[in-house]
């Protein structure tokens, strides 16, 4: 059918079926900012418009109710190519990031602002009441308001957007904006979807309605039979070929446990089989004509039943291993199931499936028995936290096509060149014939470090030639995609009367669901995240990663870090409660500073021997005082109702950037012939700012504006190799890349300016705005050399490339505070107040660190207090949508946030740089459950802290 | 999917009657949403009303009404206007109809428990003819056929209500709402009822993802315990 519609103003005709969702049409009408973030559920808001004067899903809506109607979309706040002031203050607040929904949360505050032109904070927090933000919270959407109406008022900002660092530098450490948050603001296209050309093939999976069974069988016959099917892969054809889907360094630290479709699946929601076909409808259709022969076996759902004696085993193959195979092998191999894949681990990771072990470590220093001894007390506590889930608003997708016989995958990815290697390997054909371009991520957070569809859309584009796009539902977002491992963590500390703490003992058990991704670095960073900030003699950890038949685990952002934090910091507060300290000062007594050797870094080597260093820049003390004098901490605040109990506690946490000895960065800068630039980075940015980054670093050392420099990142053609976007190391090893590639453009330069000006290159200085400058006061433009060295008799064009690789270690360090109130009578809690303070060294982008670190908190709140997977008894996930799993929105966040950049120079850092969004995610669930347990008198030890939890303790009920 | 647009109560009535397993389609905001898959729609916002109007010591407010215009509405008690703006969404308040919430009598709606507690009629046509009856009634013996026309409320109803979730945007664990010294409690995943205070004991409760049966259990019997008016948190 076709209705007409006034579209931003204009009479427009919109074409379909009169049933067809009005975001559906209105995005192939060319509108194509309005996206789908939540399948239908009328959630997250990525498909927001106004509609007749209101804000609206247009998702549910169907096009012929939109007969006549007036409607706006994100597109009518542009001006030709150029966005709103109310666009631009997002920009400059910091809150574009991944941007995913962004155009819809400017859409709704221009339409807030029309209305009411200074608008309360209570008004800006309805207007955004159904749009979910993930990564940058929603703290600096205030902002953003705040910004538009100074500039609309006084013609310009009266309001700072972020503290400015490093006076000597021009752009770095100063608030700048994202280099490509425009288009992203104004919803251009640039995500996976907009790639798809018409006439493209889709992907189905069929997926496992057991948690565990062999698959006897698959009868593909009458599905093959239905028109508009082209393929239909399954695990009786396709590669034999073993892998594993964690986007981590080559050899990896994971067991190579799958095939593309195995011959037992694992979890509910398993791949089964993939169909290609003309469209949806079709590959549905044929997907329900395939018969599949399961034959059950009991699953395994938890730590303690994958551990039992006797316990069904997840993986029970012939083990190979391609370095350090252990004597007993054969023997050990004896008792494999000749009905399963193998298992190959690249090298040892004290693995024993015949036990459902997928890898193991031990690790420690100093006597810890001898420790406990001299402890005036010792607690024992075991903390449980949960399955929760990334949910990126864009989800998992791919888009594959064949171009000049090469496979080019558009991939929303944070590893490209991972998926390069393993794509090439599944489909048995040489690196160079894969072309993996990064397009914009529209939310990661670690979960697009694992190549969950990419294996498949590859494999199946090269088969058939195709191009096909596959996008995973949000459902399949919970059960067939990565999530945090739960873990139970055992914390055995002592500690003596005047808050010494004399011994800390961790039992790590981690449960990485059916396949290993990540299940040894993961559950790592339990123990090498949190025992490194300890100034303590005597700490030993144990650690055990099972199989279960839970729906995967993998990466997420923070890794195992925030459980770590969670059990280790609530322990130290129990231990400082039984011993009647103030868990701050014991935790002052206890803290790391800078020059303290890290002996404990040795048996924290995740998989091999650890390199000791000395901590090195190191905010944390000041952190620690500063976050409590805002808090303040020490003064008990009492609430005027007796139901609700006051609380306060906090965090002292750590990360790292990067993992040193493992990361690799390179990153290449070309002098263009108009005297610009342009970086080509290997370094992958999701949305965080890291080509931000890559053209400051060229900026600052090349002397020139900003908008001089654009970078191409992400696109195994165009760069040089990047391990990717994980462990904290975008700013780290990528920016380092991007500065030694820039130092090496200066050098060459100035080589060049030499030669043209006939004088020795150390002679030579270059001037902003980019100018190469002798002592005798003659100059060349940037344009001038260029332009020189390009010429028909010139030198060629000048590129300078840099790499990075580093034994140096770049921690982070932060402390983070919470007050919360709890009703003991009916357990709500709210989380009043809360304080992030964060040692990034020098944040290169200010205002983007901030708001990362206001969304990592919001998430950990998130996963401290609401959300959680649910599976039932056979292992089906019950909580599939947003509205069950439970995300904070902005009606949850404190009503007082605020984060705080700690002033540290770093001595390894790009220009003293270290990370900051990962480390932001540690601190919450221990600084709420402290204060809580202030609050009530109750420790709650397992995610999620609800009500229920609360009052069960209180013996209310 | 096919959409079925009558133009009067009678005739959607018989397409409801006539097509298994079809939907009247009024806000959208739960038949169109995620896991709601109907081969028919009958969209039903042709004929009906959606203006809030003083009827002498009532107000009436058209099913089509919007929450959002509900919870902004100078007129509606405040017991009624609460329980509307409990929609955490504006845009599910922009789209919700309070007659599509009142209607599909979910344990989790957000116009259950105040329309229960504060005694509201239903105008409901049934496929004979139009008549009022007590919202309790309805979702008693409601037929799926039948059409809600319009929600009558005292205009002087004093209430009050509370809606227990773990985060904004999730299920209530349980709501509660009193008007006067009439009380309803829903309990999540199917439990309603209404009566005098302590009602909520003939709950049968089921645990769930959002809780167990004596969490929600206890819950029901502190929300209006003695000293307590349900907003008191």
């Amino acid at each position: 059918m076709e209705i007409r519609a006034e579209i931003n103003g204009r009479s427009t005709v919109l074409s379909g079926a009169a049933d067809e969702r009005l975001r559906d049409v209105l995005y192939r009408s060319g509108y194509v900012s309005l996206r789908d973030s939540d399948d239908r559920e009328g959630f997250a808001g990525s498909d927001t418009i106004i509609f007749n004067d209101r804000p609206a899903y247009s998702n549910l809506i169907l096009l012929y109710q939109a007969e006549g109607a007036s409607i706006r979309t994100p597109e009518s706040l542009l001006s030709g190519r150029e966005i709103s002031d109310v666009q631009q203050a997002m920009i400059d607040a910091g809150v574009v990031q991944s941007a995913y929904n962004a155009p819809e949360a400017a859409l709704l505050l221009s339409y807030l602002l029309e209305k009411n032109p200074n608008p309360s904070k209570d008004e800006i927090k309805n207007v955004l009441s159904g749009i979910f933000i993930r990564d940058a919270g929603y703290e600096h959407y205030y902002l953003a308001v705040q910004l538009v109406r100074e500039k609309r008022m006084y013609g310009e900002y009266r309001t700072k957007t972020a503290p400015a660092f490093r006076s000597s530098l021009r752009v770095v450490g100063k608030p700048s904006g994202k280099i490509d948050a425009k288009p992203l603001a104004a919803g251009g296209k640039l995500f996976v979807e907009d790639r798809v050309e018409p006439g493209s093939c889709v992907m189905h999976v069929l997926r496992s309605p057991f948690a565990h069974a062999y698959i006897r069988s698959i009868d593909v016959s009458a599905a093959m039979e239905v028109d508009g099917v082209e393929d239909i892969i399954t695990a009786f054809n396709c590669p034999d070929v073993y892998y594993m889907q964690a986007g981590q360094g080559n050899p990896e630290p994971s067991p190579y446990d799958r095939r593309l479709l195995n011959r037992k699946v694992r979890h509910v929601g398993d791949r089964v089989a993939a169909i290609v076909a003309k469209d949806m409808e079709t590959a549905e259709k044929a997907a329900s004509l395939i018969k599949v022969v399961y034959d059950p076996i009991k699953p395994v759902f938890t730590v303690e039943e994958a551990m039992a004696d006797g316990a069904p085993l997840v993986h029970n193959g012939v083990v190979e291993y391609v370095s350090g195979a252990p004597d007993d092998l054969d023997e050990y191999n004896k008792s494999a199931d000749p009905d399963e894949e193998k298992v190959i681990y690249q090298f040892p990771l004290h693995s024993d499936i015949r036990k459902n072990i997928a890898a193991a470590a031990h690790g420690g220093i100093g006597d810890i028995e001898k420790g406990f001894k001299e402890a005036d007390e010792v607690i024992d506590e075991t903390y449980q936290t949960s399955q929760v889930q990334c949910t990126p608003l864009e989800p998992h997708v791919c888009y594959g096509h064949i171009e000049g016989g090469r496979l080019t995958l558009n991939c929303s990815t944070q590893v490209p060149f991972h998926v390069r290697r393993i794509v090439a390997t599944i489909c048995q054909i040489p690196e160079h014939k894969v072309h993996v371009i990064k397009e914009r991520v529209g939310g990661g957070y670690g979960s697009k470090q694992d190549i969950l569809v990419e294996d498949l859309v590859g494999y199946a584009v090269w088969k058939t030639g195709k191009s096909i796009y596959y996008r995973n539902t949000r459902a399949e977002e919970f059960f067939a995609n990565s999530t945090r491992h739960p873990m139970r963590i055992r914390v055995k500390m002592g500690g003596k009367k005047d808050g010494t703490i004399t011994a800390i003992y961790m039992d790590v058990r981690a449960n990485t669901g059916p396949y290993g991704n990540h299940c040894l670095t993961v559950p790592m960073n339990a123990s090498s995240k949190t025992l490194p900030i300890f100034r303590v003699d005597n700490m030993y950890y144990d650690l055990f990663t099972y199989y279960t038949n839970t729906p995967p685990a993998g990466a997420y952002q923070g890794y195992g870090a925030p459980k770590g934090y969670f059990a280790i910091v609530s322990a130290m507060g129990e231990l400082a409660m039984k011993l009647g300290v103030d868990p701050l000062e014991m935790a002052r007594k206890n803290i790391v500073e800078k020059g303290y050797m890290l002996e404990i870094l040795r048996g924290l080597g995740e998989g091999r021997e650890g390199v000791v260093v000395p901590v090195g820049s190191c905010g944390l003390r000041e952190a620690l005082d500063k976050g409590a004098e805002m808090i303040g901490w020490g003064k008990h605040e009492i609430s005027d109702d007796p139901d609700w109990k006051i609380g306060k506690g906090f965090a002292m946490i750590q990360q790292g950037s990067g993992l040193p000895g493992l990361d690799h960065s390179n990153a290449q800068v070309k002098l263009l012939t108009d005297g610009t630039f342009i970086v080509l980075s290997g370094g992958a940015d999701i949305g965080t700012g890291l080509d931000t980054i890559s053209a400051k670093c060229v900026a600052e050392i090349m002397k020139v504006p900003l908008e001089s420099v654009s970078v191409v990142s992400g696109d195994t053609d165009a760069c040089m190799f990047d391990t990717g976007a994980y462990a904290s190391s975008g700013t780290y090893f990528s920016g380092n890349a991007s500065l030694n590639a820039a130092k090496d453009l200066l050098r060459k330069t100035l080589e060049e300016a030499a030669l043209q000006l006939e004088v020795p290159a150390e002679k030579l200085s270059v001037e902003y705005p980019g100018y190469v400058v002798a002592e005798d006061g003659r100059k060349l433009s940037y344009y001038e050399i260029s332009h020189t060295a390009t010429s028909g008799t010139g030198r060629g064009q000048l590129v300078g490339t840099g790499s990075f690789t580093t034994p140096n270690f770049a921690i982070p360090y932060g402390a983070h505070f919470a007050e919360v109130a709890v009703n003991i009578r009916t357990g709500e809690i709210k989380v009043r107040k809360f304080y992030a303070l964060q040692d990034a060294g020098t944040p290169i982008n200010p205002e983007l660190a901030l708001c990362q670190m206001y969304g990592a908190v919001l998430k950990s709140i998130g996963h401290t207090l609401y959300e959680d997977m649910v599976l039932d008894k056979d292992g089906k996930c019950l909580t599939t949508t947003f509205t069950d799993y439970g995300v904070p929105m902005i009606q949850d966040a404190p009503d007082d946030m605020k984060a705080v950049l700690i002033d540290v120079n770093d001595d390894y850092g790009p220009f003293g740089a270290k990370s900051i969004s990962e480390i932001a995610c540690n601190g919450a669930a221990p600084a709420i459950a402290m204060a809580i347990a202030d609050a009530t008198g109750v420790w709650v030890r397992s995610w999620p802290i609800t009500g229920e939890k609360i009052l069960k303790a209180l013996g209310r009920f | 999917m096919r959409i079925h647009r009558p133009s009067a109560p009678e005739e959607a009535y018989r397409l409801r009657k006539e097509i298994a397993g079809s939907a009247y389609l009024l806000g959208g905001t739960t038949v169109l949403t995620l896991g709601s898959e109907f081969e028919d729609l009958i969209d039903i916002n042709g004929f009906i009303p959606g203006a809030i109007t003083a009827e002498g010591s009532n107000v009436v407010i058209g099913a089509g009404a919007k929450l959002e215009d509900v919870a902004s509405s100078g007129i509606v008690p405040p017991v009624i206007r609460t329980a509307a703006a409990s929609c955490p969404s504006l845009q599910q308040r922009n789209m919700a109809a309070i007659g599509g919430n009142a209607a599909s009598c979910r344990a989790d709606g957000y116009m259950t428990a105040a329309l229960l507690a504060s005694t509201a009629t239903v105008l409901v046509y049934d496929g004979s003819s139009a008549r009022s009856i007590l919202y309790y009634d309805y979702i008693k013996n409601h037929e799926p056929e039948w059409i809600v026309l319009s929600i009558s409320v005292d205009s002087n109803a004093d209430g009050t209500v509370k809606r227990i979730s773990r985060a904004s945007h999730m299920h209530a664990v349980v709501t509660a709402a009193r008007c006067g010294d009439h009380y309803a409690y829903t309990a999540m995943p199917s439990a309603i009822i209404s009566g005098v205070c302590d009602c909520y004991k003939d709950m049968v409760l089921e645990s769930d993802t959002l809780g167990s049966a004596e969490y929600k259990r206890y819950l029901l019997s502190v929300i209006f315990e003695e000293g307590n008016d349900g907003n008191k948190s």
